[in-house]
């Protein structure tokens, strides 16, 4: 069944508001590369407190949005869940389209912004220091996205012979751009490839059994 | 004034509408039963999942079935606690974020209080003060209560909750979860003294409840092999009524003023624990109200009932509240030992 809120919604009618709290607490309007507002701040927990404040800043003087972006993941599930129901609530509040962007696909954006090639590997930090990795290629997954504990990571890292990216290579000690996924480049992401506003959760069952 | 009411605390989603004057315009609620019953209890993972992909398309339901559009809402109420923070923290961001674009005041409502104050919602002639019996899977609390937002304690249970003990029971006797209407239906064909068992801290001074010594007796009993499953379940359900009885009794003779008893909660379905209740409030010349099982089991209506009754009695709430896992509606009640985590 497809679901309501995203169905049959013209792009580029005006601003989009992108709401990414996979990871850090960051909120964005932007239209397509230009970014008319921002909140980006680094939050482990309390998404959920700080969301709706944000938001009201950042939409003050009555900036309705044409369409509403949310992170589905990989990212802390409570996190997501917070971003995705205020997304929601907003697009049913305001009547406008919800779609949801991977937080591999915002790294994506950000990476391709800076001119680095694909295919790309994101490699996000998830907690209790294990990592998810999620290769791409033109904002599409060529694999499922996994994790993994930082060994079995490691490997895949060293292995891979393409571009990389992300938060997660720091916990690796491999010296690359640590990125984190980031509202700002949420209008980049083309429409033919965001998804349904509901959570991607990722399977970890590699871990388990390493563990 | 109509509020939007959303309920998101446990494995119930729910959304609902209710106007000032009582009336429920919609109300729905989606439950996760089949979602938790292959575990054998409510796992909150699966139920903050499952809140995120229903509410949304229910907040649309319950408007588009009252003809209403979001801006003809006057405000918007959200469950904040106590239950399961990642379940609760759904609806409440899912609240907040309504009334943020709606341009709409937000009230972050106690689940407890939904509870304690739904039966106004049906009984418009209900005076303060009233003692309530909250009986549910995570309460079992007695409960005086004086007006919106004002409520003593008057005792609670020092372990399980009555609606835990009916789900443990269900268990022992291989019924599925949950155990309350299934014991209640073994029951039926029971004798209620065949299996001797404890009632805990009938005749105490102390005005508390608890239930885990009965559970370890039914557990024991089950053991045996001696006994019918259908007298366990009767012996079992006839002590929980006794208990009830006993600590509510108590509990009636310390507030004279009450106007009436209330149970409330999953546990106030059952019939023969309504029975003996509605024999005790008669010896004291009391009507025994019990809202109808929509309103006594988890619901929006009662969520927005309660922001009402705290609108009309003119408090202040933190629109940003944040998401609790515990809040006590008598923040002065006394600590009690091993208390069920929700007390
Ligand atoms: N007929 C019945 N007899 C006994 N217990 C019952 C009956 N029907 C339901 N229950 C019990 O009531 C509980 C469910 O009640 P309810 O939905 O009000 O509360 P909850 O969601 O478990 O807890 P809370 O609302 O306190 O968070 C379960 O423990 C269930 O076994």
């Amino acid at each position: 069944m497809p679901d309501p809120l995203t169905a049959s919604a013209p792009g580029g009618a005006g601003p989009v508001l992108v709401i990414a709290t996979g990871h850090a607490l960051s909120l964005a309007l932007v239209d397509g590369a230009d970014v008319l507002g921002e909140h980006h701040e680094p939050l482990a927990r309390g998404h959920a407190e700080a969301l709706v404040p944000a938001l009201q800043d950042l939409l003050a003087g009555e900036r309705r949005p044409a369409e509403v972006r949310v992170e589905t993941g990989p990212g802390s599930f409570t996190g997501l869940r917070v971003g995705i129901a205020a997304a929601r609530a907003l697009g049913l509040a305001w009547g406008v389209p919800v779609r949801g962007v991977s937080s591999s696909q915002l790294v994506a954006a950000e990476a391709e912004a800076s001119g680095m090639t694909e295919p790309l590997l994101v490699v996000l930090a998830a907690p209790r220091g294990q990592i998810w990795l999620e290769p791409l290629r033109d904002f599409v997954p060529l694999a499922p996205a996994e994790a993994l504990p930082a060994e079995a990571a490691r490997a895949r890292v060293v292995a891979w012979p393409h571009a990389m990216t992300g938060s997660g290579l720091e916990v690796l000690g491999v010296p690359a751009l640590q990125r984190e996924p980031r509202a700002r480049f949420g209008g980049l992401v083309p429409e033919g490839r965001l998804g349904p506003p509901l959570p991607r959760y990722v399977r970890a069952h590699e871990a388990r059994e390493v563990a | 004034m109509i509020v939007l009411g959303l309920e998101s605390s446990c494995d119930e989603t729910a959304a609902a509408l209710v106007g000032a004057d009582r009336r429920i315009l919609a109300s729905r609620v989606a439950s996760q039963m089949e979602l938790h019953a292959p575990f054998g209890g409510v796992v909150p993972e699966l139920a903050a999942r499952a809140h995120v992909e229903r509410l949304a398309p229910m907040v649309e339901a319950v408007l588009a079935e009252a003809g209403l559009p979001l801006g003809a809402v006057d405000a918007i109420a959200a469950t904040a606690g106590p239950g399961l923070v990642g379940a609760v923290m759904v609806g409440l961001v899912t609240g907040q974020a309504l009334a943020f674009a709606a341009g709409k005041p937000f009230v972050p409502v106690n689940h407890l209080e939904a509870h304690a104050l739904s039966p106004r919602l049906v009984a418009p002639d209900l005076a303060f003060p009233y003692l309530l019996l909250l009986v549910s899977g995570g309460h079992c609390q007695l409960l005086a209560v004086e007006g919106a937002g004002r409520y003593r304690r008057l005792a609670t249970t020092l372990d399980d909750a009555a609606g835990e003990a009916f789900d443990k029971v269900g268990k022992l006797l291989g019924l599925g979860f949950p155990g309350g209407p299934a014991v209640e239906r073994l029951a039926r064909a029971g004798d209620p003294r065949a299996v001797p068992l404890p009632r805990p801290l009938v005749g105490a001074a102390e005005p508390h409840f608890s239930f885990a010594g009965l559970k370890t007796a039914v557990l024991r009993a089950v053991a045996e092999r001696r006994h019918a499953r259908a007298d366990i379940a009767a012996s079992f359900q006839a002590a929980v009524t006794d208990c009830l009885v006993d600590r509510t009794a108590r509990a009636l003779a310390a507030m004279p003023d009450a106007t009436a008893l209330v149970a409330a909660g999953g546990v106030a379905a059952n019939t023969a624990i309504r029975a003996a209740l509605e024999a005790l409030a008669a010896r004291h010349g009391l009507p025994l109200v019990v809202p109808p099982p929509a309103l006594c089991t988890d619901n929006a209506a009662m969520v927005a009932w309660a922001a009402i009754e705290r609108r009309q009695a003119g408090l202040a709430d933190d629109p940003h509240a944040p998401a609790r896992a515990r809040w006590p509606l008598d923040a002065d009640a006394e600590p009690v030992r091993g208390a069920g985590v929700k007390a």
